[in-house]
């Protein structure tokens, strides 16, 4: 199996849930009714890219880049301070030239930056579903698509917002306006918002992510001054969450214990349930705790000791 | 212990009364937030389930309305009780329909209520 390319979404928990970041070059749909926090998210998405570098092409469909930057800094993403000029960064396309851009312009845009050799792009559209009104089929809508996200997938990985239409607190991720993206994309992140308060009236949910293992359920999502969104992943095991959980010394170590907790010495036994209670606690500890631990257990004298 | 872990003991103990078969806390529109289940589980349960997730919406919404705390029905050979947790979760807890009703109802409700304190 080869390793997937990942880069991180910016937004704190979704990395986690898509075990490690959004997959290179590819297409990733935040589905979402009016204020769940789909530009919040695009917002972070593009700060985490200014800080790693990469070259950044935000097509906004709806808002002008001065109240986008003002959103991101009322959320305290810092857009500003990074890229003094960020009408280089985010691009107005206004609702009458919508066909033309997607169709001609940025095909010629996306061939144009190949050619200035930009090592990673992220690409944002920023919602996509005036362009999904432009074509009503879904034949129409799944032709120009198709043809987008090939130019655009080639140039870097994009993520798009595509409006939920559903009334205030009510979702149906498979209706028809949304189908089509949905269905043409790599990753699905769906977000919520209940607007009845209480942990998990906002909350994440990865739909789908092609090549990856990514974690099932509702994870409760905040908006946080600096970082725009924060999904709380608490839920899932810490251990999980850690590369330690794959350390060789860990796996061998409770392979032994395994072994012990079978033999017939009932000293063996003890030292085993001892190890057993120790290990148990591992994923409430912090992880150098558990490196230590590890290394204490691991260690033949120390072993050696307890057995005496 | 993170609330996760809180609120999946709670539902454990929900399992280990006599006759409960599975215990789930759902968000209103059909999402589970948790979940447990007896090791072994039939066909017919989990059609139950499904019934459960399908309907949680509507029926959280009669709750509100007529402002009830705990709903029971008795479909498919099983007992299923709905109870309020807060605004956007409710406690579902599915057993045979031999179950002692008046005990799983106590119980029920109690573990809402500290199901709540986690959420």
């Amino acid at each position: 199996m080869t390793a997937t390319e990942r880069i991180s979404s910016g937004i704190e928990g979704l990395d986690t849930l898509l075990h490690g970041g959004l997959i290179k070059n590819s297409i990733n749909s935040v589905v979402g009714s009016s204020g769940t926090g789909k530009t919040t998210l695009a917002l972070a998405y593009v700060y985490q890219g200014l800080l790693e570098g990469d070259h950044i092409l935000y097509l906004s469909f709806e808002e002008t880049p001065s109240k986008l930057i003002a959103e991101a800094e009322s959320l305290g993403i810092k857009i500003r301070d990074i890229a003094r000029n960020y009408n280089d960064l985010i691009h107005l396309v206004e609702s009458e030239k919508i066909v033309e851009f997607m169709t001609n312009i940025l095909p010629s845009l996306a061939q144009k930056l190949k050619h200035k050799n930009i090592k990673h792009t992220r690409i944002i559209l920023d919602p996509l579903t005036p362009i999904l009104w432009e074509f009503p089929s879904e034949k129409d809508q799944r032709k120009v698509l198709t043809k987008i996200y090939h130019h655009l997938s080639s140039l870097g990985t994009v993520l798009q917002t595509v409006e939920e239409p559903n009334a205030f607190g009510q979702t149906d991720i498979g209706n028809a306006e949304t189908r089509v993206p949905i269905y043409l994309s790599d990753s699905v992140i769906h977000i919520q918002n209940l607007g009845l308060g209480g942990k998990y009236n906002r909350t994440c949910k990865i739909i789908k992510s092609r090549k990856t293992a990514h974690y099932e359920g509702i994870f409760p999502l905040k908006f946080i001054y600096g970082q725009g969104i924060s999904i709380d992943t608490n839920s899932i095991p810490k251990a999980m969450n850690e590369i330690e959980a794959q350390d060789v010394r860990y796996l061998e170590l409770m392979r032994k214990v395994k072994e012990m907790s079978k033999d017939k010495d009932p000293k063996k036994r003890i030292i085993a349930q001892i190890a057993k209670n120790l290990l148990g606690d591992r994923y409430e500890k912090e992880q150098e705790d558990n490196l230590e631990l590890v290394d204490v257990l691991t260690n033949p004298q120390i072993l050696q000791e307890v057995k005496k | 212990m993170n609330s996760m872990q809180g609120i999946s003991s709670e539902l454990l103990d929900l399992l280990h009364l006599e006759d409960v078969e599975a215990a789930v806390l759902f968000r209103i529109d059909g999402n589970v937030v948790e979940s447990t289940f007896k090791n072994k589980y039939s066909q017919e349960m989990l059609r139950t389930l499904q019934w459960c997730k399908t309907n949680v919406e509507k029926v959280s919404l009669e709750m509100r309305t007529n402002n009830l705390n705990k709903v029971t029905y008795e479909l498919n050979d099983f007992c299923v009780l709905f109870s309020v947790v807060n605004k956007v979760t409710v406690l579902t807890t599915l057993a045979t329909q031999n179950v002692n009703l008046s005990l799983i109802s106590i119980e029920t409700k109690r573990k809402s209520q500290i199901i709540s304190n986690y959420l």
